[in-house]
């Protein structure tokens, strides 16, 4: 989640954050401003985060 | 949040099968989830005291974004073809009347085979019969039990089977486990049950004793298969 984050600590400002793909080590980039998501690199990739409403795996949510 | 360059990468994960019950979803809908405005609710003031309606709106979000990813269909499963052998020669040799009654006590026996080993009939397959089972042990008695049930009417059967993932159509079962066992099934001689390596390992224990059958090449499956008979 702080990928996506991090943009509203820069108002106005492009913010760009390279992570690693958790299963092949391979690039994946994304490019922000604001509410935009200018770029994610490569397009198709996806998030996965646990529920912060999942009782067996509360720590792990949206709002620690 | 755990990044994932494609779907397919995050299904190869090896924690994915525990984690499929969360949320999946693309970078872009995640952005769109969590907005800037969102996360700069947290400077204001009063954010602790509105928390739970935070909370209520973040619920209400992901609700509307969420496209999960859908749980793989894909089951462990071993699975058991059947086949009768030479079955037009046997039908010739017959004749109509005496086929048509031998087909029928095949079915039945099948039938009341696999109700007795817990086993699925998935579907017929010309003269044969695919049906899936829990575990392998129950799979290799069953298609035992019929050879050695229709040995005695004087139909020689033969079967097949394969333990591994396939992939859930409705009542159907497909993917490469299902090839090879059907593969299995066409190379086990008259009255044979033949199983793959895996399906022998799984029933270690379970004093079912089989003999080497070396390796086999199936069409349409790539490596080599290790071929196991079951001992009498």
């Amino acid at each position: 989640m702080e990928v996506l984050a991090v943009r509203w600590l820069f108002p106005g400002q492009e913010v760009s954050v390279e992570s690693r793909c958790l299963d092949c080590g391979e690039r994946i980039r994304i490019r922000m401003r604001d509410e935009d998501i200018l770029e994610i690199d490569p397009p198709d990739a996806v998030g996965y985060m646990p529920s912060p409403f999942t009782g067996s795996r509360m720590g792990s949510g949206a709002f620690n | 949040m755990n990044l994932f360059r494609l779907e397919e990468h995050m299904k190869r994960w090896p924690l994915f099968f525990e984690t499929v019950d969360d949320y999946v979803m693309s970078v872009a809908d995640w952005g769109s989830v969590f907005s800037a405005s969102m996360f700069r609710q947290r400077l204001e003031p009063d954010f602790l005291a509105r928390a739970p309606v935070y909370v209520e709106d973040y619920r209400r979000a992901l609700k509307a974004k969420s496209q999960r990813t859908p749980a793989p269909d894909r089951i462990l499963s071993t699975v058991m073809f059947t086949d009768i052998v030479d079955s037009t020669g046997q039908a010739a040799r017959a004749g109509d009347t005496m086929w048509r009654s031998q087909l029928e006590r095949y079915n039945d026996v099948v039938r009341t085979r696999l109700e007795h080993f817990d086993g699925r009939e998935v579907k017929q397959t010309g003269d044969g019969f695919m049906a899936a089972f829990d575990g392998p042990t129950r799979g290799i008695q069953c298609a035992s039990a019929i050879c050695e049930a229709m040995r005695g009417v004087g139909l020689h059967v033969r079967a097949g089977i394969h333990t591994g993932e396939c992939e859930v159509i409705g009542d159907d079962l497909s993917g490469i486990a299902v090839h090879i066992a059907a593969r299995l099934a066409e190379a086990a001689a008259p009255s044979e049950v033949l199983v793959s390596r895996t399906a022998k390992e799984a029933v270690t224990g379970s004093n079912i004793s089989f003999d080497d059958r070396g390796k086999h090449t199936f069409r349409g499956v790539p490596g080599e298969w290790p071929a196991y008979a079951v001992s009498a």
